[in-house]
C-alpha cells in the first residue's frame, strides 16, 4: 500500500513498483511554469546539469531551504553522465513521486513538496517544514495519574503521538481530503479487528459526504458528520488525549483526526462515555468506583438541584420537614422577587462568570471569579435581593457541574437546567417529572453512529453494566 | 424507524410488567377490601395471577403460531378480512378505553396530591403530549424507554416497602386464611384487571419472531409472577399499615399508606414523593403502551398515516375529560371490565381456536 504522502491519489491504492518508468506524465509543463512564477510565494529555478535543463519549483514558506540545498540540490549538480540515465536518476524511487495531474501537483507544492521537472516529466519530493508547537498537557482536560502528552495541530505529530501508545500493526489509517477549497487532511484511525464493520461503513460515508469549502478546526467536523443537528447532546467525543483516543481504539471505536486541529474526534459514544475520565483505570477500583459515582450524582445535582428546591419552596412547603420550612421563609422574608426569578437571575450570573473567566486572559480570571462569587453574591444576600439559601443551592449545582468531564456534555445539562427551572416554575415537581420523561424520551432517541446513547442502560447490556456508575475490578491475568 | 429487530425474553418481561403494573396498583386494593373484606384478600391475588397464567398461554401459542406479526395481522388472516376488521376494532376501542381510563385516574391523583389548582385538562394534556412524543419514533424508542425506567421504577418500589414496614401493626392482618374461599375466587373479576398489559405482547409480535411457545409462555409467567408478588407485597403493608376498615373508605390507599411514612432529621420529611415518581413512571408507560397499541390498529385499520397519532391522541384526550367526576369514572369500571374481558380473553381465544381449527399457520 501506498501511504507515503498525505495528498496524492495513490494513497491506499496498491504500491506501484517503479512508478518512473510506468507512468508518463501529461502536464503542459510551459503553462505550469508559466503560472508558477508569476506566483510570488512560489520559487521557480532552472538548473542546467550536463545539457539537461530542471526545473524546480517550491515554496519558501513551508520547505526546509536547507534540505532543499542538501538533497536536492547539490546532488544534482554532482550528477555524473551515465548511459540511459537523467539527472532525476539521482533521487531513489521512493523519493520521487510523479505527478498525473494539476491538481495533484498542486496539493503537493501546498503540503511542502518540491517539484522537479525533467523533459515532460513531474516529480515531487517531500522537503515539508511546517512549524507546530511542541507538545504540552491540554487545558481543558485534566488528570492526576498517566500520560500527559496533549495533542498538537500537526496531524504527523498527532499519529507520531497515538502510535506511542498504541503499538499494534492492527492499527489503521485511511486518508481523506476535506474542504472543496482548504483541502484539509483527514484521518480515520481505527483497529482492524476490534471496529464494528458498519460502523466502519458509517464513519467513511459521513467523512466523504462532508462537503464544505474550508474545514480549519474537529469542532467542524464533528458538526458536519452529527446527525442529530437539534440535539443539545454531542454525538462525538472531542479530546486532546493521546490515551483517551487509544482506549477508544481498542474499545472498537473510530477516531478522526483533523489537520490543524488538537481535538480528535471519538465516535461512537454513549451518555456514560462521556462521564468516564483516564483517572477512573489508573486508581484502585472502589475509590475510583466512588468517585465515579459522585460524579453521576453532581451531574444530577447540577440539573435538578436548583429546580427541585424551587418546586418544593414555590409549590410543596408541605414536603419540607417543618423547622427547615421554617428557617428557608425566615431567609425569603424581605426579598421582593419570587423564588424562580431568584433562582433565574442567580443563574444567569453564575453563567456570566462562568463565560468570562473563560475568556478572561489567564493572570485576570481568577480575580473576576473571586469579584463574582464573594462580592456580588454577598452584596446580593445583603441587599436582600437573593435569600442566601438560593445563592448556596445556585453556587452547588455550579461547582457539581464542574465536574462533568466532557465540555460538550456539561454545556448542554447547563442548558438543560434552565429548561428545568422553567418546568417546574410552572408546573412544580410534576412539570419537572415531565421534564425528566422528555429528557429521556430524547435521550433514548439519540444515537450516536447508530449506536444508542443510553447504552448499555437502554437496551440492556450486561457485560457492560460494570463499566458505569461503578468501574468494576479489571479481571486479573488481562485488562478489562 | 423501529430499529429493535427482536425482542429478548427481558425486554418482554420488561415491555409487559411495566404495562401492566399501572393504576391497577393503586385502585385494586379498595375495591378488593370491599368485595372480600378480609384481611386475607391478598390471596385472591395469586388466584388471578394463576388465571392470567392459563389465559397467558394462548398469547404464547398466538405470538409463535404467527411469528413477525401483531394482532391486528393475524386476525384479519385467521378469521377473515371483515372479522378481521371487527376484532381489530374491538381491540382498538379496548384501547383507547383503557388509556383514557389511566390517564384521568393519573391526572385525579396528581391533582389531588400535586397541584390542586392546576385544570385538569392541563395536566391530561401534558400527560399524553408526553406520550405522543414517546411513540412519536417507533416501537424501538417505547423498548428502550420502558428498559431505561424498569429499574429506577422497581427500585423505587422497594423502597417504599422498606421504609413502611416502620409501621406495619400486625394485628391489622390477622386474622390470616379465615376466609371462604369463594369470595377470594370471585374477587378474581377484581384483580383480574389489575393484570391486563400482558396482552401488550400481541401488539408488539412484530418484534417477536424465533421464539417458541413454551419460550414465550416461561416468559409471560415470569412477568405474572413478578406483577403480583408487588402487588401483594403492596397490599399486605397497605393493610398492615391501614387495616381493612380504611382501605374500603379511602379513594387511594395506597398513596395514603406512603403518605403516612415518616421520618424525622432527614431533608424530605414524608416519602410519597419516591412512591408518586414511581408510581408515575409506571402510569406512564402504562398509558404509552395503550396509546400505542391504538395506534397501531389504527394505522392497521385505516391505512398508515403520520396523523394517527395525532388523531388517536385526540380521542383519547376528548374522552379522558368526558366524565363529570371520579366517581363517575369509577361508575364505568362495570364497562370498562367487561371490554377488557372481550379483548383480552375473547378475541384471543378466538382466534387461537380458528387457527388451531383451520390447522394453519404462518411462517414467514
Amino acid at each position: 500500500m501506498c501511504k507515503t504522502c498525505l495528498s496524492c491519489s495513490y494513497y491506499n491504492k496498491p504500491f506501484i513498483q517503479g512508478v518512473i518508468n510506468m507512468e508518463k506524465s501529461r502536464l503542459d509543463i510551459n503553462e505550469i511554469l508559466r503560472e508558477k512564477s508569476k506566483q510570488g510565494h512560489i520559487v521557480t529555478k532552472e538548473i542546467e546539469i550536463s545539457g539537461h535543463s530542471i526545473y524546480v519549483i517550491y515554496m519558501p514558506s513551508i520547505t526546509k531551504n536547507a534540505e532543499i540545498n542538501n538533497s536536492i540540490l547539490s546532488p544534482l549538480m554532482e550528477w555524473k553522465y551515465r548511459k540511459g540515465q537523467t539527472p532525476v536518476h539521482t533521487f531513489s524511487t521512493e523519493q520521487l513521486q510523479v505527478m498525473k495531474n494539476k491538481d495533484e501537483l498542486d496539493a503537493h507544492l501546498l503540503d511542502g513538496y518540491t517539484i522537479l521537472i525533467e523533459n515532460e516529466d513531474v516529480y515531487a519530493l517531500d522537503t515539508a517544514y511546517f512549524s507546530h508547537r511542541s507538545i504540552s498537557e491540554p487545558v481543558s482536560e485534566m488528570t492526576l495519574r498517566g500520560s500527559r502528552d496533549g495533542f498538537i495541530e500537526s496531524i504527523q505529530e498527532n499519529i507520531n503521538l497515538l502510535r506511542v501508545h498504541l503499538r499494534t500493526t492492527d492499527l489503521q489509517l485511511e486518508y481523506y481530503t476535506v474542504g472543496t477549497k482548504s483541502f484539509t487532511n483527514v484521518i480515520l484511525a481505527y483497529i482492524q479487528g476490534e471496529v464494528n464493520e458498519e460502523l466502519l461503513k458509517e464513519a467513511r460515508k459521513r467523512i466523504e459526504e462532508i462537503n464544505a469549502e474550508y474545514v480549519s478546526d474537529g469542532g467542524l467536523i464533528e458538526q458536519s458528520i452529527e446527525k442529530n443537528t437539534y440535539s443539545l447532546f454531542p454525538e462525538v467525543q472531542g479530546t486532546e488525549r493521546p490515551i483517551k483516543v487509544t482506549n477508544a481504539l481498542v474499545e472498537g471505536k473510530v477516531a478522526i483526526f483533523v489537520d490543524g486541529s488538537p481535538t480528535v474526534l471519538i465516535a461512537p459514544i454513549t451518555l456514560n462515555s462521556l462521564f468516564q475520565t483516564s483517572d477512573d483505570y489508573s486508581f484502585k477500583w472502589i475509590p475510583a468506583s466512588l468517585v465515579r459515582l459522585m460524579r453521576y450524582i453532581a451531574a444530577f445535582l447540577a440539573v435538578m438541584l436548583p429546580s427541585i428546591y424551587i418546586s418544593l419552596i414555590s409549590y410543596h412547603h408541605g414536603l419540607i420537614p417543618t423547622d427547615l420550612a421554617i428557617s428557608i421563609s425566615k431567609t425569603r422574608e424581605g426579598v421582593p422577587i419570587p423564588s424562580f426569578m431568584e433562582a433565574f437571575l442567580m443563574q444567569v450570573t453564575i453563567e456570566v462568570l462562568r463565560e468570562a473567566g473563560i475568556r478572561l486572559p489567564k493572570p485576570i480570571g481568577p480575580a473576576v471569579s473571586i469579584v463574582g462569587a464573594i462580592v456580588l453574591g454577598e452584596a446580593a444576600v445583603t441587599a436582600g435581593i437573593v435569600s442566601p439559601l438560593m445563592v448556596i443551592v445556585v453556587s452547588f449545582a455550579a461547582i457539581c457541574s464542574f465536574t462533568i468531564p466532557d465540555y460538550s456534555l456539561s454545556l448542554a445539562l447547563r442548558a438543560i437546567s434552565f429548561i428545568m427551572l422553567f418546568a417546574a416554575a410552572i408546573l412544580g415537581i410534576y412539570g419537572l417529572i415531565i421534564a425528566i420523561f422528555l429528557l429521556s424520551i430524547h435521550l433514548v432517541r439519540i444515537k450516536s453512529f447508530s449506536v444508542p446513547y443510553l447504552e448499555p442502560f437502554a437496551p440492556y447490556y450486561y457485560k457492560r453494566w460494570k463499566d458505569t456508575f461503578i468501574r468494576f475490578r479489571f479481571k486479573k491475568g488481562g485488562s478489562q | 424507524m423501529s430499529d429493535a429487530k427482536q425482542l429478548t425474553a427481558l425486554q418482554i418481561i420488561v415491555l409487559t410488567t411495566s404495562t401492566m403494573i399501572g393504576i391497577g396498583i393503586i385502585l385494586m386494593p379498595r375495591d378488593l377490601a370491599r368485595h372480600v373484606d378480609t384481611p386475607d384478600l391478598w390471596i385472591s391475588i395469586i388466584f388471578g395471577a394463576i388465571f392470567m397464567c392459563i389465559v397467558s398461554i394462548i398469547y404464547a401459542f398466538l405470538s409463535s403460531r404467527y411469528p413477525g406479526l401483531s394482532i391486528f395481522d393475524i386476525s384479519p388472516i385467521i378469521v377473515g378480512k371483515w372479522f378481521g376488521f371487527i376484532f381489530n376494532f374491538c381491540f382498538v376501542i379496548y384501547c383507547l378505553i383503557i388509556s383514557a381510563y389511566i390517564l384521568r385516574v393519573t391526572a385525579v391523583i396528581i391533582k389531588n396530591y400535586l397541584l390542586d389548582t392546576t385544570p385538569l385538562y392541563v395536566i391530561a394534556g401534558t400527560f399524553l403530549m408526553v406520550s405522543l412524543y414517546l411513540i412519536a419514533n417507533g416501537a424501538g424508542d417505547v423498548v428502550r424507554f420502558f428498559q431505561l425506567y424498569f429499574p429506577i421504577m422497581m427500585f423505587m418500589f422497594i423502597v417504599l416497602a422498606l421504609l413502611s414496614t416502620k409501621d406495619i401493626n400486625i394485628q391489622n392482618t390477622r386474622p390470616m386464611f379465615e376466609t371462604d374461599i369463594l369470595p377470594l375466587i370471585t374477587g378474581v373479576k377484581i384483580t383480574l384487571f389489575s393484570f391486563v398489559g400482558i396482552e401488550f405482547l400481541l401488539v408488539f409480535g412484530t418484534l417477536i419472531k424465533k421464539k417458541s411457545a413454551k419460550n414465550l409462555m416461561y416468559t409471560l409467567w415470569t412477568s405474572l409472577g413478578l406483577t403480583s408478588m408487588l402487588y401483594i407485597l403492596f397490599i399486605i403493608i397497605s393493610i398492615g399499615v391501614l387495616g381493612v376498615e380504611e382501605l374500603k373508605e379511602i379513594a387511594f390507599p395506597t398513596i395514603e399508606m406512603a403518605k403516612s411514612i415518616e421520618f424525622q432529621g432527614f431533608f424530605f420529611e414524608r416519602f410519597e414523593l419516591i412512591f408518586l415518581f414511581g408510581w408515575l413512571i409506571t402510569a406512564f408507560t402504562s398509558l404509552t403502551a395503550y396509546y400505542f397499541s391504538m395506534t397501531t390498529g389504527m394505522k392497521k385499520m385505516f391505512g398508515g398515516s403520520r396523523f394517527m397519532i395525532w388523531i388517536s391522541g385526540t380521542i383519547i384526550y376528548v374522552l379522558t375529560l368526558y366524565p363529570e367526576g371520579l366517581t363517575d369514572v369509577f361508575h364505568y369500571s362495570q364497562l370498562i371490565q367487561i371490554i377488557s374481558a372481550i379483548a383480552v380473553i375473547a378475541i384471543p381465544g378466538i382466534l387461537l381456536l380458528v387457527s388451531l381449527l383451520r390447522r394453519q399457520t404462518y411462517v414467514s
